[in-house]
């Protein structure tokens, strides 16, 4: 947290005095202006080792003299009072000394216990309890992953007894600075509050400064205004940050309910998350009224507690409510020869699709019923593309076909000299096709005849997306290329190593396209600049979907990820069961995917919730398409599926 | 030195002079004069920084270089660098920080953009932009929080390459883009004020008076995720950097007029300071203005200005 006001900048870490980040340290590095080992203040603290260390001081593990039978170790507390600024100083020791005086007008277990208070040249100092334990954020650190509900809820139990210790007091005392790293948690379980640096006794009305720590603080905080149900928002804030592992201080203030608990951590229950979200409440009004409230409120939504609680029944509960399929009953099938991996196309009522049966199908769209096929003298991975009457279909007999969509009848056909694979695209008359020759054709999209032909060094079974006068594609040679849409010369081409059979997609600015080497790549459209490429577990064969500010591409490791477009970050991932080779589409808020497990998958696009999967006969790397609010899509199970979407 | 002749032209602003000395205009011609050439990187570029009329230091720092990188098989590829940093945690902590993580943030830019371009054409191509921006923002956070665990910094670095801006940015410090007659802000300021403003907590005139607490500032917290933003930069268009000692203190209608009305890049940032200062300079001002052409080629639009008011 960072307070400025125009005439004075400074920052309220230097009233930080109590970070205690860092490991306890042998002797061998002894940090920078700390006290060495072996002093000893006042002829009877004696210190052993520095604790840990803050913006104005150290705390350190120390040794009370006076009780020379046994070894009482006390923490000392030290401020090192050397800001240069007077006001600063000023600030410093008084903030100290309210910290000495609150604790020592306190007496709670949770709460430690101030044995001393005094000055030793421009250092001040506390003789506190020691506790033996670790902060909550150093063991989240650790630990990586959120914490189970009970052991959180117990923890915030524990923490409203001494809140609403605090606020009983005459008059209340404001804690104002709760969070994972003011939290102690000992051997036998008890929490213990720390650092009282900041707490306040409280007059009503009354404004300051802001201080606090960002991410936890309530809004009205940064008004300066301090009160007991900022304490309860903080709280929630420090269940929120345990429960889910995302730490708010990286995230913009006041935005916990973008981040819902249950979705990161599913063995929440709705009831535990509802009273966090009323305690993190933007009003104050909407929050619970005390500490005790709070407190019956988290009681009440525990589930009742089992005989014995084990971690391992948790893990159980969390897999049986994190996903609530929905009853999905296709509106209708149709069952070709041979597996669908071609991915449909829909115009005025009818769906084309390739299937491996060699033929290209043409469906009445509403109830699947069959209008004409082609047949072509290979199989058929490519997807169709729809141009005027005509239907473009690429087969691996090595052909490009157009047919005419009113009789499924050949108008020409343009023959390459390897399978093709990649899917035909047009724009302005030209039909732009990859083949597993390793050519990519710009076609005459009346004549069928080729304009100019590319040669690159792999098959091209990317299918090309045209943009900026600029064909572009992938090379299973590992390039990426930009050619000149008039005569095929290369502009520029970008190497991933690794076979680009993804197909890209240019928006704004930016190309976006998966590679063999498992990224997910962001490049200059113009320039081919890489801007961002975002690192996946497995081969990104998929292709890009981009909406709004979003890309979602599968991936073969097996999940769906949501990709910030601009900066390439990670918005959500969702585990699809499955390697993901099929290319996502977006419709109305939901992301549909096929994956290797057999189903179809509806996402939620906002937060990556799965809304509900349909299972298939077989593998689904055929992309859907969502036409009038039905999803549409082929399975290796040899049929076209058309479902609510 | 001109920072529009020589072929990487740092020029970095110190401190605790009450008023930049004005930049002399390129080749022989005085300053105010018919203006400057573009630089290498094609931009001309003004820069000013002012303590303001409160403060008795400055603990702004900014930095501003633009070259051309020409290999043979490849298209030349002007490149400018700008970045600014405003400072915060009392007495000399700030100045030491801003300054500190601007010589970070362009150091390692410039050896990770230029070196791998001289490397052999068989290693890996050149890394993605946004690792770079974002490594070098993450190092000088790293840097500050630790050898000045108490101070904080703003950081705002525009990069252009070619045609196009990307910007890296923590704290309230702005980019803004700019063409004859209007000026966009492209930055999103990390201040709780602008956050309620975002929710529609709070009207932007109710939170005037909070605007300064920041809630994103390098140096300061465990970890640093900086905005990163693109945005093409045509002919006719400037890029402005500043702090909120300009923003807070000069509308943006005004600071259009200002810079409309100015003979050069230079005499534009050397305008707007001094507007600042007459609307009370209580806080240190700092402006970087880079603009493709000049004087602005005029444009049949209507005035249109950024969300974020003073």
């Amino acid at each position: 947290m960072v307070k400025r006001t125009p005439g004075e900048r400074q920052s309220v870490s230097q009233l930080d005095t109590r970070r205690i980040t860092v490991e306890e340290r042998p002797t061998a590095t002894q940090p920078e202006g700390t006290l060495p080992p072996h002093t000893i203040l006042q002829e009877r603290y004696e210190i052993l080792a520095v604790q840990g260390v803050g913006g104005m001081g150290a705390v350190y593990r120390a040794r009370d003299l006076r009780f020379s039978a046994v070894t009482k170790i006390v923490a000392v507390k030290e401020m090192s009072n050397v800001a240069p600024d007077p006001r600063l100083r000023r600030l410093g020791i008084q903030n100290f000394e309210r910290e000495a005086n609150i604790l020592a007008s306190l007496s709670h277990p949770s709460i430690p216990k101030i044995f001393d208070y005094f000055s030793e040249g421009n250092r001040s100092y506390l003789i506190l309890e020691f506790i033996e334990g670790q902060a909550l954020d150093d063991l989240l650190e650790e630990r990586r992953q959120p914490y189970g509900q009970e052991e959180v809820v117990d923890w915030a139990l524990q923490v409203c007894d001494v809140l609403a210790y605090l606020h009983s007091q005459k008059p209340p005392v404001i804690f104002r600075d709760m969070k994972p790293g003011n939290l102690m948690l000992r051997h036998d379980g008890r929490i213990m509050v720390i650092d009282f640096g900041i707490a306040k006794v409280f007059e009503h009305g009354q404004r300051g400064t802001m201080i606090g720590t960002e991410g936890y603080s309530p809004p009205e905080q940064y008004r300066g205004v301090a009160e007991p149900r900022g304490d309860l928002y903080a709280l929630g804030a420090t269940m929120h940050h345990l429960l889910t592992a995302r730490d708010p201080r990286l995230e913009p203030p006041f935005t916990f309910h973008e981040r819902p608990i249950r979705l990161f951590n599913p063995g929440v229950s709705p009831e535990v998350e509802a009273v966090i979200m009323k305690a993190l409440a933007y009003d104050v009004q909407d929050r619970f009224a005390s500490a005790v409230e709070m407190a019956q409120a988290l009681g009440n939504a525990l589930p009742r507690r089992r005989p014995v609680t084990t971690s391992l029944g948790t893990v159980g509960l969390a897999g049986a409510t994190s996903l609530m399929p929905q009853e999905v009953t296709p509106k209708w099938t149709f069952t070709c020869e041979d597996e669908v991996r071609s991915s449909p196309r829909i115009a005025d009522g009818v769906l084309y699709i390739g299937c491996y049966d060699n033929n290209l199908y043409a469906l009445d769209a509403r109830d699947g019923s069959f209008r004409w096929k082609f047949p072509t003298d290979g199989g058929i991975a490519s997807t169709p593309c729809i141009y005027e009457e005509m239907v473009l279909i690429g087969s691996e007999d090595g052909a490009l076909y157009a047919i005419s969509r009113r009789s499924g009848r050949k108008v020409w056909s343009c023959a390459t000299a390897g399978c093709v694979r990649s899917s035909p695209r047009v724009e302005f008359d030209h039909v732009f096709f990859g083949s597993d020759d390793a050519c990519l054709y710009a076609v005459n999209v009346q004549s069928g005849r080729v304009v100019w032909k590319f040669q690159s060094a792999g098959p091209i079974r990317s299918t090309p997306c045209i943009a900026n006068e600029m064909v572009y594609f992938g090379s299973d040679d590992g390039y990426i290329y930009a050619l000149d849409m008039r005569s095929g010369e290369v502009k520029w081409k970008y190497c991933t190593h690794r076979r680009v059979t993804s197909s890209p997609a240019v928006e704004d600015h930016l190309l976006y396209i998966g590679s063999a080497d498992g990224h997910l790549y962001g490049l200059h459209a113009r320039s081919g600049w890489p801007v961002w490429r975002f690192r996946t577990g497995g081969y990104v064969l998929s292709s890009p979907a981009v909406e709004g500010d979003r890309v979602y591409v599968g991936s073969v490791d097996g999940c769906l990820y949501a990709v910030d477009a601009a900066s390439g970050r990670q918005r959500w991932k969702y585990d699809a069961g499955g390697a993901v080779t099929s290319s996502p589409t977006v419709a109305n808020g939901v992301v549909y995917v096929g994956s290797n497990d057999g189903a179809l998958h509806a996402v939620e696009a906002q937060q990556g919730r799965g809304l509900w999967r349909y299972v298939t006969g077989g593998p689904v790397p055929s992309s859907p398409i969502v036409v009038d609010g039905i999803v549409y899509v082929g399975s290796l199970d040899h049929r076209v599926y058309a479902l609510p979407a | 030195m001109n920072p529009n002749q020589a072929l990487v032209a740092l020029r970095q602003l110190f401190k605790r002079e009450k008023r930049q000395p004005p930049v002399e205009a390129p080749g022989a011609s005085a300053p105010g004069e018919k203006g400057q050439q573009p630089g290498p990187g094609g931009l001309l570029i003004g820069l000013a920084s002012d303590p303001g009329r409160v403060r008795d230091h400055n603990e702004d720092a900014s930095l501003a270089c633009q070259f051309m990188m020409a290999q043979q098989g490849r298209p030349p590829l002007p490149v400018g660098l700008f970045v600014m940093a405003d400072g915060m945690g009392g007495h000399a902590r700030g100045e030491q920080a801003s300054a500190f993580a601007v010589r970070l943030v362009a150091s390692h830019l410039i050896r990770h953009l230029c070196l791998p371009m001289l490397e052999e054409e068989e290693a890996a191509g050149p890394a993605p932009i946004n690792d770079l921006l974002e490594d070098s923002i993450r190092l000088a956070h790293q840097a500050v929080s630790r050898r000045l665990p108490e101070a904080g910094t703003t950081l705002t670095l525009a990069l252009v390459l070619g045609d196009g801006v990307h910007i890296a940015h923590v704290g309230d410090s702005r980019v803004y883009l700019g063409q004859r007659g209007s000026l966009r802000c492209l930055t999103r300021d990390h201040s709780v004020a602008a956050r309620l403003v975002e929710m529609g907590q709070a009207s932007p005139e109710e939170v005037a008076l909070q605007r300064n607490i920041l809630y994103k500032a390098l140096g300061q917290g465990p970890q640093i995720e900086p905005d990163i933003l693109y945005h093409d930069l045509e002919n006719g268009q400037y890029l402005l950097l500043c702090c909120d000692g300009l923003w807070g203190k000069v509308s943006e209608a005004r600071m259009v007029d200002i810079i409309d009305a100015a003979p050069t890049p230079d005499i534009a940032c050397q305008d707007l300071v001094a507007e600042a200062n007459r609307n009370g300079g209580e806080d240190n001002i700092s402006v970087i203005l880079a603009a493709r052409g000049w004087p602005l080629p005029a444009r049949q639009m209507p005035r249109v200005t950024g969300a974020h008011g003073p």
